[in-house]
């Protein structure tokens, strides 16, 4: 019969007043590491996505929306830009231009989307296949270990991607030809894990921009000679198709200098075309997304207090019903000093269950969102990684539940014996 | 020991096992109905009560000694001049008092004379105004706040008019807590043989709340006896009960006080134990 058990026993012996006191304390507490987790996995997620991308070029529109949509696959497309727009920027002797990866976007495959892009594209974001190889001709691509694993897609495997990113049986690209998945790549932690990656022929043939041509030799040839032809056409560079169109630019400077940080005013001002820079950009969304993860946060302090103060009111009122067991335990021997403790310790095993409680929300919480968060963010997000600040969290429970009690033990402590024995 | 020099022989065990007192008292040509009496509290009193009570289970032995009929009777609860005032009431004066070992005592009065007042300075829960109370030879007045709390849980039962426990805890835990609150480590064994000779043994799972009254004050006695006190105080502890279980926890007052060689002093105003007690102290 120790302090810990005693108190724990006069815990049990109120379940009801004391598991409100957890139930509160458990959802402040959780609502702050569910915070956390996902402000951190979060911006985690931006920051691998960032691959050392300088500008992106698109269609004039919101530059956060451009952003969203080529680098981090979740909002729409600003709409297109012709290859003749961004033919400088394709130039591989450009002086300032590093890497330029072109994406054609629009389409999809069961919710996961087709990216029409370049081999470059693997490069800067270091992606390898696991299995297979990297694309080389139309209508061959190469998919994201999630998807792999989603759709059970593998080496060999065909499909036919649909218009637009919503799953509709009736957007598929039925009369198109079929892609053929050539490998596999592996898991990066990063939004390539979620895509799907072709050629931007591949797209544009999808869609029947080249169709003259294509019906021409897929009637005159046979079928091995028509993927000769194929190939032939995934080697011409996209600066000899003037007239077709991409989604946007993916630009790595070889530099950043002057002339380099001014060549997106230079598009903005002199073009029909936007330039936006990614860090800035999510900068700006982080200060968008803060204001509400403070208003959460402040919402989470000010429920652990009100569980603090609950604590506080149930030990309160329990010592109120418990006066004579205090009286009693002191003609028993009991110290002041017991007394005191004993109450301590009943704040502070509530506060660490209820942080117990709050953090298995939280991660419970987390992981359940996952699902949903992997849908619109096009990431993975898990439940099962445990974060510093959550020992933080654990001290100032830890406080909470221990200036929450230390009222109703200094109460205790006094408690008159003889009075309270008188009074029967 | 049969003789009376043996009588003045003072024997020394140092933790030593009932075993060992037992061998030595072959060894010595003793039978074992004629083991000496005086083995200290930790160990047994009673020479014919040893057998039957679970003694076996209690091995440790500090120190046997010898105790002379004056040691017997040496007074275990004493007041001097013993005065009490509430803020704004005429002081209380009591009488002086001296109770021997294993003497039973009432104190007697009318309502409003202070009995409770009384039984809790001779507890030390509350602390006199004027005069001194000694309990085995310790001053209460003399001991500091945690001290005397200390002193209280080792030396000092007290069984009141309602039987209080821990709600939380079964009346196991109850008694153990009342052995872990005065500083000794907990003893199922003594917890067990104690209920059981209350016949209380198939509760010592229950809440205190699901006992009957008379039950609830058993096990309150139990309690007060736990940590074999010196003195035991009981505040009016048959005023609540029917006659039936009157008796019953008179008897049991008496015969626990016997076995464990404590002083026994009982606060009452209920004429149903006035024949029961020659001792007697009128508060007026």
């Amino acid at each position: 019969m120790n302090l810990l058990s005693l108190s724990w026993k006069n815990i049990i012996n109120k379940p009801l007043s004391m598991t409100l006191s957890l139930v509160l304390f458990g959802l402040g507490v959780g609502l702050i590491s569910l915070l956390f987790l996902l402000n951190t996995q979060l911006e985690e997620k931006f920051e691998a996505n960032l691959a050392g991308i300088d500008l992106v070029i698109g269609a004039k529109g919101s530059p956060l929306q451009l952003i969203l949509s080529s680098m981090y696959h979740i909002d729409s497309p600003t709409g297109n830009v012709s290859i003749e727009e961004v033919r400088p920027f394709l130039n591989p002797n450009h002086p300032l231009i590093k890497t330029a990866v072109p994406l054609s976007l629009g389409d999809s495959h069961r919710g996961y989307r087709v990216v029409g892009t370049t081999p470059a594209f693997f490069g800067m974001y270091e992606a390898a296949p696991a299995e297979g190889r990297i694309f080389e001709k139309t209508m061959e691509v190469t998919v994201g270990a999630t998807v792999a694993r989603a759709l059970e897609l593998e080496v060999g495997s065909t499909f036919q991607s649909s218009h637009g990113f919503v799953q509709d049986e009736n957007l598929v690209h039925a009369d198109a030809e079929p892609f053929k998945v050539v490998g596999v790549l592996e898991p990066s932690g990063s939004v390539v894990d979620q895509l799907i990656l072709t050629n931007t022929q591949s797209v544009w043939a999808v869609h029947g921009h080249e169709e003259s041509e294509e019906d021409h030799s897929d009637h005159d040839h046979a079928e091995g000679e028509g993927h000769d032809h194929e190939a032939e056409t995934a080697m011409k560079p996209l600066t000899e198709y003037p007239e077709e169109d991409i989604t946007s630019l993916l630009i790595q400077f070889k530099g950043r200098n002057y002339q380099a940080l001014n060549m997106q005013r230079s598009i903005n001002e002199n073009t029909d075309m936007q330039a936006a820079t990614p860090a800035i950009e999510i900068n700006r969304l982080y200060s968008l997304i803060g204001v509400g993860a403070e208003a959460l946060r402040w919402l989470a302090i000010i429920i652990v207090i009100v569980s603090g103060l609950s604590i506080f009111i149930s030990l309160y009122s329990s010592l109120r019903d418990r006066r004579y067991e205090m009286a009693l335990m002191r003609t028993m021997g009991g110290s002041r000093n017991f007394l005191f403790g004993m109450i301590i310790l009943e704040g502070l095993i509530l506060a660490v269950l209820g942080y117990v409680l709050g953090i298995g929300i939280s991660h419970l919480g987390m992981e359940a969102l996952a699902g949903n968060l992997s849908d619109s963010y096009r990431y993975t997000f898990t439940g099962w990684r445990f974060l510093p600040q959550e020992a933080y969290l654990l001290g100032g429970a830890v406080v909470i539940g221990f200036l929450a009690a230390v009222i109703p033990a200094i109460q205790a402590s006094r408690t008159d014996i003889h009075e309270t024995l008188a009074e029967g | 020991m049969g003789n009376n020099d043996a009588n003045n022989v003072y024997i020394l065990f140092v933790h030593a096992s009932f075993y060992d007192v037992l061998n030595y008292a072959y060894f010595t040509g003793k039978a074992k109905n004629n083991l000496p009496d005086h083995f200290c509290g930790k160990c047994f009193r009673g020479k014919n009560t040893t057998m039957e009570s679970g003694i076996f289970r209690e091995s440790i032995c500090i120190k046997a000694r010898k105790l002379s009929e004056n040691q017997k009777q040496m007074t275990m609860l004493q007041t001097q001049n013993v005065s009490y005032s509430y803020s704004g009431g005429t002081p209380l004066t009591f009488p002086d008092v001296a109770c021997g070992r294993n003497e039973h005592w009432l104190l007697l009065g009318q309502s409003g004379t202070g009995k409770t007042t009384f039984l809790h300075l001779l507890g030390g829960l509350l602390t006199p105004s004027n005069g001194s109370v000694s309990v085995n030879d310790t001053d209460l007045t003399q001991l500091s706040q945690s001290r005397r709390d200390k002193f209280r849980g080792q030396q000092i039962g007290i069984i009141f008019q309602e039987a209080h426990f821990v709600r939380a805890l079964t009346v196991g835990e109850n008694l153990q807590l009342a052995q872990k609150l005065a500083g000794h480590s907990p003893d199922k064994a003594r917890v067990r043989e104690l209920l059981d000779r209350l016949g209380l043994a198939n509760k010592i799972n229950r809440k205190p709340d699901q006992l009957s009254v008379g039950e609830r004050q058993r096990v309150a006695i139990a309690r007060a006896l736990v940590n074999k006190p010196a003195v035991i105080l009981a505040d009016e502890p048959t005023s609540a009960l029917d006659d039936e279980n009157c008796q019953e926890v008179a008897t049991l007052l008496e015969e626990q006080a016997n076995l464990a060689e404590a002083t026994l002093l009982i606060v009452t105003h209920d004429n149903r134990l006035k024949e029961r007690f020659e001792k007697q102290i009128v508060l007026s």
